[in-house]
C-alpha cells in the first residue's frame, strides 16, 4: 500500500519506518526540509527505529520527501504532525481534495481539538470520497517502537467500513496475538487522547499533594505509593511523587484539554487545580532549599543533576528544572548542573543573565564542588548508584534533595547526609 | 488671602445673580455663554454655564486674585517655600511628579535626585514581584498585597487602583487589597480569605508610629505566626514592605533596609500616593503606568503655574467654589461621578477638601472672618439618584454640585450612553427646574451645577484630574488665608482615645464624667 506520513516528530518517524518494515511503500513529508543525517538524528535516542529507518531508505520501502507538499498518489494519508501545525493539515487537506478522484484514507493521529479531524475530512471528501480514521498517538518518548509494534491498544475513530477494513489490515503484522483494536467515534477518539493524559496528569498531581500530607504526619509516600499500587482498581502506574510533570505533549495536552473545556462552558475546575499543583511542585526542591537554609540563598551553591524533562531525552520544555534555577538564581544562589543530554538546551532557554551564573559540567562528580546542595531532578540511571563517599567529599555541604525519591533516606543520613525527598 | 476689601468686592458683584433664576441667565446668554464658559484643556472639557455667574465676574474674580499675589503663592507651593507653617515647612509634592531637572531645594539641598532614586527601589521589588520570585515562609510567590494606610496613604493608593483596575499590567501577578480601618474586622475579613503563605504586607505610615496602622500590622505579624509558626524576625523580613519617613523606625520594627521605602516630612498623607506610598499603584501599573500618572499631574501642575486664570482649571474651580460658598451661601458641595471606576472619588475629595481646608484660623493663627470649606460629601450619580438627589432637587438645602464623567466609559457603548443620558439631564433639571401640576411636582431649579468631562480615563488623565483638585484646594487656602497642609483638628482626640484606652483597660481614671460614666459601663459589659 502506498502511504503518506505527515510530520517530524519521533513518533511520526516511527510509524513510518515500522509501516515500511511490512512492505507498504511509506512517504515521510516533515515539516521543514530534513536531510537522512537530521532524519536519523531525530530517531537516535529510540530503540531500534534507526535501523528500521536505515533499513527502508536502503531498500526503497521509506522515502524521505521535500517539506511540506502533498503525496497525491498515496491510498492512506496519515497525519501525524505536531499540535501546533494545525495549519498545515488544513492546507494538506485542501491539496488532497484537489488531487485526484480516486478514494482516499485519511488517518488523524496528530492531537488536534474534538472535531478538527472531521473539518478535515470534510475539506476532502467535498471533492473526492474520503474516509476518516482518527488513530490518537499514544506512543511514549523512549519506548516508541515497541509500543508501535505491541500496543496496549488500538483505538480507531471511525464511522466507515472501508476505513475500518484498511486500518485493519495495514495493522495486522503487529496485532496478531490478540485483537487490541477498539473502535469508536471519531470525536470519541480524540476525547480519548485529552482524557488518558488528563487521567494520569490528575494521578500524579493527586500523589504530589498527598506528598505534602504525609511529609506533615511524618509518613514516607513511598510506603503508601506501594500500598495503593497493589489496589488492582489503581495500580503502580504513574504514581509516583516527584517535581512535576513537564515535556512537550503531555503538559501541553492537559492545558489545552482545560482550555476546551471553558470554551465549551464546562467547569475545568480539577484540570485547573491539576495543573496548579504540578505548576507548584516543579519549585518544590527551591522551597525545601530555601527553608534548609534560613531563607538566605545568596553566596550558596547548588547543583542540578539532571535538567531533561525525563530520561533518555535532551528536551527541557516545561522541565521543573527550568523554575527550580530561575528561583535559586532570583535569590542569588549560583548553579552547577549536569545532564547526559539536555545541557545545551537547557542554556538556550535561558536569559543571558542567567546563563552567567549557571556552570555547566562535564561529569555528575565535577557539578558537585562547592555545592551546598544536590537537587536530583532526571533520573537518569547514571544517577542511580553515585559514590556516595565521593559525593561527600566533593560538596560543601552534605544536603541531598532527591526530586524522584531514587534514594534511600535511611543509606544517606547514615552516611552523614541531610536528606529530604518528596513526601517522605 | 483675601481681606475686606476684596471680599467687598466680591460681594458687590452678587446682586444680579442672586435675584436671576439661571433659566433666565441661560436664555439671556445664550450661545455667546456657551462659549465663554466652556473650557478645554488637557483632555477635559470644564462646562462652567450652569454656574450663577458670568464671565465678567469671573474677569473681575481674577482681578482680586492678582491683588492678593496668587502667582507667587503658586510659585512659593513649587519651589519649597514653607506653606505649611504651623510646622514649618514646605509641601512638595509637586515635585514627587517634576518631569524636568530644573533642581527643587529643601534646607539648601536638591531633593529630585532622592525623589527618582526611590523610583528605582521601587522598580527593583516590583520586578521580583513580576517574575515570581517574591518568596514568603514556605517557598512560594508572593500572590496578594495588603496594602494599610489610614487616612491619605490608603484613600490615594485605593482609588487610584480601583480606577484604573483596567490598567493591569500583564505581568502583574498580585491580587490588591487595603486596609485602613483601625477596627480589625475589616484586616480579618480580608485575611479570611488569603492565603499566609503568598501574603505580603505594605505598611505606609510616615512616622511608623500611627496607632491603627501598626495595629493593623502587629495583628498581620500575628496571622503569620499563628500560620506559620516560625519567628516574627523572619516573617517580617519576608512578608512586610515599609512605606515611611523614618528609616530608623522601620528598621527598628523589623523591615530590612532592602524593603523599606521612603517619603519625606514635606510630603502630607493626603498628597503622598505620588511618592512610594503610591507602591501599590506602580504595581498594578507598572512603573511606566505610575509614570503615566505622574506625568499627567506634572502637566496639570505646569498648567496651573502658568495659564491665566480665565483658563486655568483649578483656578476656576477654587473660585467657582468660593462664589457659591462665601458670596451665594451655598454651604454644601456634592461630587457626583458618572462613572464607576471614581466610585471612590467622592471618599477621597471628602478627605482631601475637608482635611485640607477645614479650618478657621488663618497662617498666622488669626480667626478667619469667612466661611472655609463647605460640607463636602459625594456618590456615584445613578446611586445618588435614588438617594439624595430628591434633596437636591425640592429640598430646603441649598447646595452645589459637580457632576464627572468620561467621554468614553467602562463598560459597553450602550450602558455609557444611558449614563451620560442621565448626566446631562440631571444638571439640566437641576439649573433649570420645571413647574410641576401640583406643588410636591415643582421643581424649582436654580441649583448650580459644573460638569468636568474627560476624554477618557486613563493613567495619564487620572494624575491630571487629582492633581486639578490639590490645586484648587490649594488656591482656595490662598483665598481663605488657612494653611491646607496641617491637620491639628485630628490631634486631640488621638491623645484623648489613648488615655481612655487606658482607663478601659482599668489602668487609669477618666476626669470628664461623662466619658467614664460610659467607660464603667463598657467595662461591666465586657466582663
Amino acid at each position: 500500500m502506498k502511504i503518506a506520513v505527515y510530520g517530524d516528530s519521533t513518533a511520526a518517524i516511527t510509524c513510518a519506518a515500522a509501516f515500511a518494515e511490512t512492505g507498504n511503500h511509506v512517504t515521510l513529508v516533515p515539516f521543514a526540509t530534513m536531510d537522512e543525517a537530521r532524519l536519523l538524528r531525530q530517531v537516535a535516542e529510540e530503540p531500534g527505529v534507526p535501523a528500521l529507518v536505515s533499513a527502508g531508505l536502503q531498500n526503497g520501502t521509506f522515502k524521505l520527501a521535500p517539506s511540506q507538499k502533498a503525496v497525491k498518489d498515496a491510498q492512506v494519508q496519515i497525519f501525524a504532525m505536531q499540535a501546533e501545525q494545525q495549519m498545515w493539515a488544513e492546507q494538506l487537506a485542501a491539496a488532497l481534495a484537489e488531487s485526484g478522484t480516486q478514494a482516499v484514507t485519511l488517518v488523524v493521529r496528530a492531537t488536534f481539538p474534538v472535531g478538527s479531524a472531521e473539518c478535515l475530512q470534510a475539506c476532502i471528501a467535498d471533492k473526492r470520497p474520503c474516509a476518516l480514521v482518527v488513530e490518537p498517538d499514544f506512543l511514549p518518548e523512549g519506548r516508541a517502537l515497541s509500543a508501535f509494534k505491541r500496543p496496549d491498544r488500538i483505538l480507531l475513530g471511525t464511522t466507515s467500513r472501508e476505513a475500518e477494513a484498511c486500518m485493519r489490515n495495514l495493522y495486522r503484522p503487529f496485532s496478531r496475538n490478540r485483537d487490541v483494536m477498539l473502535v469508536v467515534s471519531p470525536r470519541a477518539a480524540e476525547l480519548t487522547k485529552f482524557a488518558t493524559n488528563a487521567m494520569l496528569a490528575t494521578r500524579i498531581s493527586l500523589m504530589n499533594e498527598l506528598a505534602q500530607l504525609a511529609e506533615s504526619y511524618g509518613v514516607d509516600i513511598e510506603q503508601v505509593r506501594q500500598g495503593l499500587g497493589m489496589d488492582r482498581r489503581i495500580g503502580f502506574d504513574f504514581l509516583y511523587p516527584g517535581v512535576g510533570f513537564g515535556g512537550p505533549y503531555f503538559a501541553r495536552d492537559v492545558q489545552r484539554l482545560a482550555e476546551m473545556m471553558r470554551a465549551q462552558q464546562v467547569d475545568s475546575g480539577l484540570l485547573d487545580a491539576v495543573l496548579e499543583i504540578n505548576m507548584l511542585q516543579k519549585e518544590v526542591l527551591f522551597r525545601k532549599a530555601w527553608v534548609h537554609y534560613d531563607y538566605a540563598l545568596a553566596g550558596r551553591t547548588f547543583t542540578l543533576w539532571g535538567v531533561s524533562y525525563k530520561p533518555h531525552t535532551e528536551s527541557v520544555v516545561n522541565a521543573p528544572s527550568v523554575p527550580l534555577v530561575r528561583a535559586l538564581l532570583a535569590q542569588g544562589a549560583q548553579v552547577k548542573i549536569y545532564d547526559p543530554a539536555a545541557m545545551q538546551a537547557f542554556m538556550a532557554v535561558l536569559t543571558e543573565q542567567e546563563r552567567s551564573r549557571v556552570q555547566l559540567c562535564e561529569t555528575p562528580y565535577q557539578a558537585l564542588s562547592d555545592s551546598d546542595g544536590l537537587m536530583l531532578v532526571t533520573e537518569w540511571k547514571t544517577f542511580w548508584h553515585p559514590d556516595w563517599e565521593r559525593v561527600k567529599n566533593t560538596m560543601r555541604t552534605p544536603v541531598v534533595f532527591d526530586g524522584r525519591n531514587i534514594y534511600s533516606p535511611e543509606f544517606l543520613k547514615d552516611d552523614g547526609f541531610v536528606y529530604y525527598g518528596i513526601g517522605r | 488671602m483675601f481681606e475686606a476689601q476684596h471680599w467687598q468686592q466680591l460681594f458687590s458683584l452678587a446682586a444680579p445673580f442672586q435675584k436671576k433664576h439661571l433659566r433666565q441667565l441661560l436664555s439671556e446668554g445664550g450661545q455667546t455663554r456657551i462659549q465663554q464658559l466652556q473650557k478645554r484643556h488637557l483632555g477635559f472639557l470644564l462646562d462652567l454655564t450652569r454656574q450663577r455667574l458670568d464671565q465678567a465676574v469671573l474677569a473681575k474674580f481674577s482681578q482680586l486674585l492678582d491683588d492678593i499675589a496668587l502667582r507667587t503663592h503658586i510659585e512659593d507651593l513649587f519651589q519649597g517655600a514653607q506653606v505649611n507653617r504651623s510646622e514649618q515647612r514646605p509641601a512638595l509634592h509637586t515635585a514627587l511628579r517634576q518631569r524636568s531637572e530644573t533642581p527643587v531645594y529643601v534646607e539648601g539641598e536638591n531633593i529630585l535626585p532622592a525623589v527618582r532614586a526611590q523610583w528605582q527601589r521601587m522598580d527593583k521589588l516590583i520586578q521580583r514581584l513580576y517574575q515570581r520570585q517574591w518568596r514568603g515562609y514556605s517557598g512560594r510567590a508572593i500572590t496578594d498585597i495588603v496594602h494599610m494606610g489610614v487616612g491619605g496613604s490608603e484613600l490615594g493608593p485605593h482609588l487610584v487602583v480601583d480606577a484604573l483596575a483596567e490598567y493591569r499590567h500583564p505581568a502583574c501577578p498580585v491580587r490588591l487589597h487595603f486596609v485602613a480601618n483601625l477596627d480589625g474586622g475589616e484586616l480579618q475579613r480580608i485575611l479570611s480569605q488569603l492565603n499566609p503563605e503568598t501574603t505580603l504586607f505594605v505598611v505606609v505610615s510616615k512616622t511608623f508610629t500611627t496607632l491603627d496602622t501598626m495595629a493593623n500590622a502587629q495583628m498581620a505579624l500575628a496571622w503569620l505566626q499563628a500560620a506559620s509558626g516560625r519567628d516574627e524576625a523572619i516573617l517580617k523580613h519576608l512578608h512586610f514592605v515599609g512605606v515611611s519617613a523614618q528609616p530608623d523606625k522601620m528598621t527598628a520594627w523589623g523591615i530590612p533596609p532592602a524593603h523599606q521605602l521612603r517619603f519625606w516630612s514635606w510630603v502630607g498623607g493626603r498628597y503622598s500616593l505620588w511618592s512610594a506610598v503610591g507602591f501599590v499603584i506602580a504595581v498594578w501599573l507598572g512603573m511606566e503606568g505610575f509614570m503615566a500618572l505622574l506625568e499627567g499631574a506634572d502637566a496639570m501642575d505646569q498648567h496651573y503655574r502658568h495659564a491665566p486664570w480665565l483658563d486655568n482649571l483649578p483656578v476656576l474651580l477654587a473660585m467657582i467654589g468660593v462664589w457659591n460658598h462665601n458670596v451665594l451661601d451655598l454651604h454644601a458641595h456634592a461630587v457626583l461621578p458618572y462613572d464607576y471606576r471614581l466610585q471612590l472619588l467622592p471618599r477621597y475629595l471628602m478627605q482631601l477638601e475637608m482635611e485640607s481646608n477645614g479650618k478657621s484660623v488663618t497662617q498666622l493663627g488669626e480667626p478667619v472672618e469667612q466661611h472655609t470649606c463647605p460640607v463636602l460629601w459625594g456618590e456615584l450619580g445613578p446611586n445618588a439618584q435614588h438617594a439624595f438627589y430628591q434633596l437636591l432637587h425640592q429640598g430646603t438645602e441649598a447646595v452645589s454640585c459637580e457632576f464627572l464623567a468620561a467621554v468614553k466609559g467602562a463598560a459597553n457603548e450602550q450602558q455609557q450612553t444611558l449614563n451620560l443620558a442621565n448626566c446631562l439631564a440631571q444638571m439640566q433639571v437641576l439649573a433649570s427646574g420645571r413647574e410641576g401640576d401640583m406643588p410636591a411636582q415643582n421643581y424649582p431649579g436654580n441649583h448650580p451645577a459644573s460638569l468636568l468631562l474627560m476624554d477618557a480615563l486613563t493613567p495619564w488623565q487620572l494624575g491630571a484630574l487629582l492633581a486639578l483638585y490639590e490645586h484648587k484646594v490649594y488656591t482656595q487656602a490662598v483665598i481663605w488665608g488657612v494653611n491646607p497642609f496641617d491637620q491639628w483638628g485630628v490631634e486631640l482626640g488621638k491623645q484623648i482615645a489613648q488615655q481612655t484606652l487606658s482607663a478601659l483597660q482599668g489602668e487609669a481614671q477618666m476626669e470628664n464624667a461623662v466619658t467614664a460614666a460610659l467607660v464603667n459601663y463598657l467595662r461591666e459589659q465586657q466582663k
